[in-house]
Formats: C-alpha cells, sequence, structure tokens
C-alpha cells in the first residue's frame, strides 16, 4: 500500500477508499475560478460493481493499492463465476461475474487476460481497449436500402448486442471498443 | 510537418476581428501590457512561469510571464485612463494539459469605468451573441440563465449557505476572509461532514472547503442547456472582487457555456484595506510556491484611491471559439499541441 497525490490518480488506478478496493474509471480536473486545483474521480467498487463519485483537491493523498497482476487463461463462465487458470501454476480459481459483468462480452474462451490480485483477493480483470467478435445473429440487410448512416443491430459470438452499419454480416468480424461496448469498424482479415 | 487545418485559423481571426469592432465601437481604447514582468500579481492558486534576464555586464533578473494582463491594467486605470480591453497571451504554469487547459492561452480582458458585475452580465450576453451569429451563423441565439450562488446551493445541495455563513459572522460590517475564517472553517466542515464528504485537513482554508462543498454537491447539477451567469461567490474566497457589506458575498460571477467556464468578472475592489488584506494573504501562500516570485507591495496603495469605480471582465477565447465551433476538447484550435 502506498500513498498517491489525487493530480497523479489516472484511469485505471487502483485505490482504497473507505476499506474498499476500487479502480478509477474517470477521472477529470476540475480548477474553479478562483481556488486550488479539484480531481473528481469515478470509481467502481471492485467488490460489488457498485460506481462511486468522488472528489479531491489535487494535493490530497489517496491511498492506492498495489496490486499484482498474474496472466491467467479464461476457462468458461458458470453464469455466477468467470473461472481461470494461471498460466504458470496452472492453478484454477474463479472471479465473481458481479463486478465484472461486461467482461463477459469481451472474453473468449482459452484466451488469456491480465488478473490483477491485492492480498490475494482477485480485483481486476484487464481488458484490451478493443476486441474483434464474430457477428453471431444479424438482419438481412433490406434491398434497396442506401440510406447512408443507416444502422441495425446485431448480436456477436458472445452475446453483445451492438448498433452496425447495414451492411454488416452474419459471420463477419467486427471491432468493439470495450469501455462503451459500441461498434467501430468492420475487420478484414 | 503537420498539416495545420485552416478553419480554426481564419475563426480565430474573424473571432478577434469582431471583438475588437465591438470594443472600438462602444467607446473602450485597445491596449497592450508587457508579457514579461519581474513582480506578478500573487495569485495562491496560480504557478508562474519563470525566465531570467541576461545583462551585458552578465549579471541576471528574474522575470515572470504574466498569468493574466490585470495588473497592467489596473496600472493604467489608476492613472486616469478610459474604459479599455486587451486581447492578450496567458501563462500559467503548474497545471495540466487537458480537454480544456493549456499553459498557455488567449484571453480577452475589459475594465469599463463606472459599471458593476452586474451592468456587464448586459455586455457579456450582447457581445456573445454577436461572436456567435459570427462564428456558428447557423446556432439559434441562446437566451442567458442568471443564477445566485445562494439559489444553486438550495436547490442542488438542499440547504442555505448563506444562512451558514451569516451564522458564521458574516453579517457584521466588518466582516472578511481573514476576520471570520474560524467560524467558517467550523461551519463548513460541520456541511461536509454531514454529507459523508471529506472534510478536508486540519489546516485547510474555508475557500477550499468551500470548493469541495460547491465542486461535488452543485457544479454537477448546475443548469447547462443554457450560457449560464452564476452569480454572488462566497467573500470567504479571497479575490480581487468587492465584498457587498453586511453579506457573505463578492460582487462576481463566472459564466459556463456548455459546462465548460468561460468567462468571469468582477465589480472592482479598490479600497486600500480590503486590497493590503489580499495581498498580504496570497503573499503568504506565495511563499510555498514551486515558483517563488516576488511582488509589488506597493500595488494595493497605487490602486486604492487612484483606480476609479469599474468592473473587469476575463474571457478565455481559445475555450470559447473551441466551443463555439462545436468542439468538445481544445485540440480543434490548437496549432502546435506541446
Amino acid at each position: 500500500m502506498g500513498t498517491i497525490k489525487a493530480g497523479a490518480i489516472a484511469k485505471g488506478t487502483y485505490l482504497l477508499e473507505k476499506n474498499e478496493p476500487f479502480v478509477v474509471n474517470e477521472r477529470e480536473f476540475v480548477n474553479p475560478g478562483k481556488g486550488s486545483a479539484f480531481v473528481r474521480l469515478k470509481l467502481k467498487n471492485l467488490r460489488t460493481g457498485a460506481v462511486l463519485k468522488i472528489t479531491h483537491k489535487s494535493q490530497d493523498s489517496c491511498e492506492e493499492i498495489d496490486v499484482e497482476e498474474v496472466e491467467s487463461q479464461f476457462l468458461y463462465s458458470d453464469g455466477t463465476a468467470y473461472h481461470f487458470m494461471e498460466s504458470q501454476t496452472f492453478e484454477q480459481f474463479e472471479v465473481p461475474i458481479l463486478a465484472h459483468e461486461d467482461a463477459q462480452y469481451f472474453m473468449l474462451e482459452g484466451e488469456s487476460f491480465k488478473i490483477t490480485r491485492w492480498n490475494g483477493e482477485t480485483l481486476d480483470i484487464r481488458l484490451p481497449p478493443k476486441k474483434d467478435l464474430i457477428v453471431a445473429e444479424a438482419e438481412e440487410a433490406v434491398k434497396g436500402d442506401t440510406v447512408t448512416g443507416a444502422s441495425k443491430y446485431v448480436i456477436t459470438e458472445t452475446g453483445l448486442t451492438v448498433k452496425v452499419p447495414i451492411f454488416i454480416k452474419k459471420g463477419e468480424k467486427i471491432r468493439i471498443s470495450v469501455e462503451t461496448k459500441e461498434y467501430q469498424e468492420r475487420v478484414n482479415d | 510537418m503537420p498539416q495545420y487545418d485552416w478553419t480554426p485559423i481564419v475563426q480565430r481571426s474573424l473571432l478577434y476581428r469582431s471583438i475588437r469592432e465591438y470594443f472600438d465601437k462602444a467607446g473602450f481604447l485597445e491596449v497592450e501590457t508587457p508579457l514579461l514582468t519581474h513582480a506578478p500579481i500573487p495569485e495562491a492558486h496560480i504557478e508562474l512561469f519563470s525566465s531570467q534576464a541576461i545583462t551585458p555586464d552578465g549579471s541576471r533578473k528574474n522575470l515572470y510571464l504574466v498569468p493574466s494582463p490585470e495588473v497592467w491594467m489596473k496600472h493604467l486605470l489608476a492613472q486616469g485612463m478610459p474604459s479599455m480591453y486587451q486581447i492578450s497571451r496567458c501563462f500559467r504554469n503548474g497545471e495540466q494539459h487537458d480537454k480544456w487547459h493549456r499553459r498557455e492561452f488567449s484571453m480577452l480582458e475589459w475594465y469599463e469605468l463606472s459599471s458593476s458585475a452586474d451592468s456587464n452580465i448586459a455586455r457579456m450576453a450582447e457581445l456573445f451573441a454577436l461572436l456567435q451569429k459570427k462564428i456558428a451563423p447557423n446556432s439559434p441565439p441562446e437566451e442567458f440563465h442568471i443564477l445566485t450562488m445562494e439559489q444553486a446551493f438550495r436547490n442542488y445541495a438542499g440547504f442555505s449557505l448563506e444562512d451558514d455563513l451569516l451564522n458564521a459572522g458574516w453579517n457584521r460590517p466588518s466582516a472578511s476572509f481573514t476576520s471570520e475564517a474560524e467560524s467558517t472553517k467550523a461551519i463548513l466542515s460541520h456541511r461536509l461532514i454531514e454529507r459523508a464528504l471529506f472534510p478536508g485537513s486540519i489546516n485547510e482554508r474555508p475557500d477550499d472547503l468551500f470548493h469541495r462543498l460547491f465542486i461535488t454537491l452543485v457544479e454537477p447539477h448546475l443548469p447547462f442547456q443554457q450560457p449560464l451567469i452564476l452569480k454572488d461567490w462566497p467573500a470567504l474566497i479571497p479575490t480581487l472582487a468587492r465584498h457587498i457589506p453586511g453579506t457573505p458575498w463578492a460582487d462576481r460571477w463566472e459564466m459556463y457555456y456548455q459546462g465548460v467556464e468561460i468567462a468571469n468578472c468582477y465589480t472592482e475592489e479598490n479600497r486600500l484595506e480590503a486590497l493590503t488584506e489580499y495581498w498580504q494573504d496570497q503573499e503568504k501562500i506565495k511563499a510555498g510556491a514551486a515558483v517563488p516570485a516576488a511582488s509589488d507591495e506597493n500595488w494595493p496603495a497605487l490602486i486604492a484611491g487612484n483606480m476609479p469605480p469599474c468592473s473587469g471582465a476575463a474571457v478565455g477565447l481559445d475555450r470559447l471559439l473551441a466551443l463555439l465551433r462545436g468542439d468538445k476538447s481544445l485540440r480543434g484550435v490548437d496549432i502546435a499541441p506541446p
């Protein structure tokens, strides 16, 4: 455990607030007209998934959690927990889905991820900023529909419903932003 | 070589030309004051850029880039000059470079004689409408929304800040941010604890405690659908705005456009006692600054009694231009992001 000046906190920093572990999802500097600099943070509780919005003066000291990262392979999800296997030790462990619900849309069985741990407790699954996924279900585009910007919904292989341009077909690969869960582009392998 | 987009460069030229036409027509004198100074204004929350002048004999003298043209323009006003305006570069160190902050930026600053912060709201609205028509001719005209800090606290924080501050002693005619510091700290800390917010450290100043409340409970809920004037800020924040005697308020406003602070305005303080109190307080804090600088201790006496009653306003032009263009950050109007 170390202390960190609030002004140095970045997106992705792990913090201890009120004895609960959090990850910083959003950080915004606020400089009131005539006053000290402040940082407005949006934190996610890594045990419950609950969101906490707090404000600190840039000079405030916060408690930073020193996490450990372990490369692990995603095995499967049983609906309440994700099952992983540590790549080094082959040890299997579970991560409750509750605080990491979105991760289900971006992990395919057999893929490896960095898992962050603190005092033996699994805190977070580090997901990539973007993920390429195959379209599992898509409506056929209506012939003659050439309206620019027309869109439709498709479902990916992981079950994520995404709004995409009309030309995207079933079986194609699309790139999704993990943070916004929005379509970015079609991927041609 | 980066390829620069011409559009924002041309738009900036149009913006500045329109500002100059507006103020010239209104009878203001355009002035230009130095960017390098040996005695900048002591502002506790602003870090400076420093440099050194080297004389031919090899001796050195510390110089600083101005964080705003305020000191110089007030010197000119104190010497009897008329209402004036300036478009100036400003330099602020110790700040992050992010969506809406740059270490170097452009500011429009104007001072109008025999005017007040209230009467400058109309001027700001008139200028804004004109500039919006020039830069964003297809945008519909926008009505200004005017809100007092007290209304904002009642609406969004659910308590009367005025009652709190009056209880802290701000109804006394001689109340000031130093004389009421302890009672103000006690009452604001109480509010922070009541709201389960971090009550600050033992040595925290009243203005920091106020900003904790404001930034957490009020600012996120302000009505940003229209240009917003938030007026009558607590006099517990040390500024060069005039304290309205017998009230906890200073005669100043801040303007927000699309949620971004773009302007502020004061009825300027010109009483010696108040100016001296501000100067000494800020110098005390500045002693711990990363870039220490001397300030001109004669300034309060030079200004008091000489600077006529007036109101001054400052507008961040990079922010204004970006927002009028519909940008979501300053990126689009930067020429060379440092």
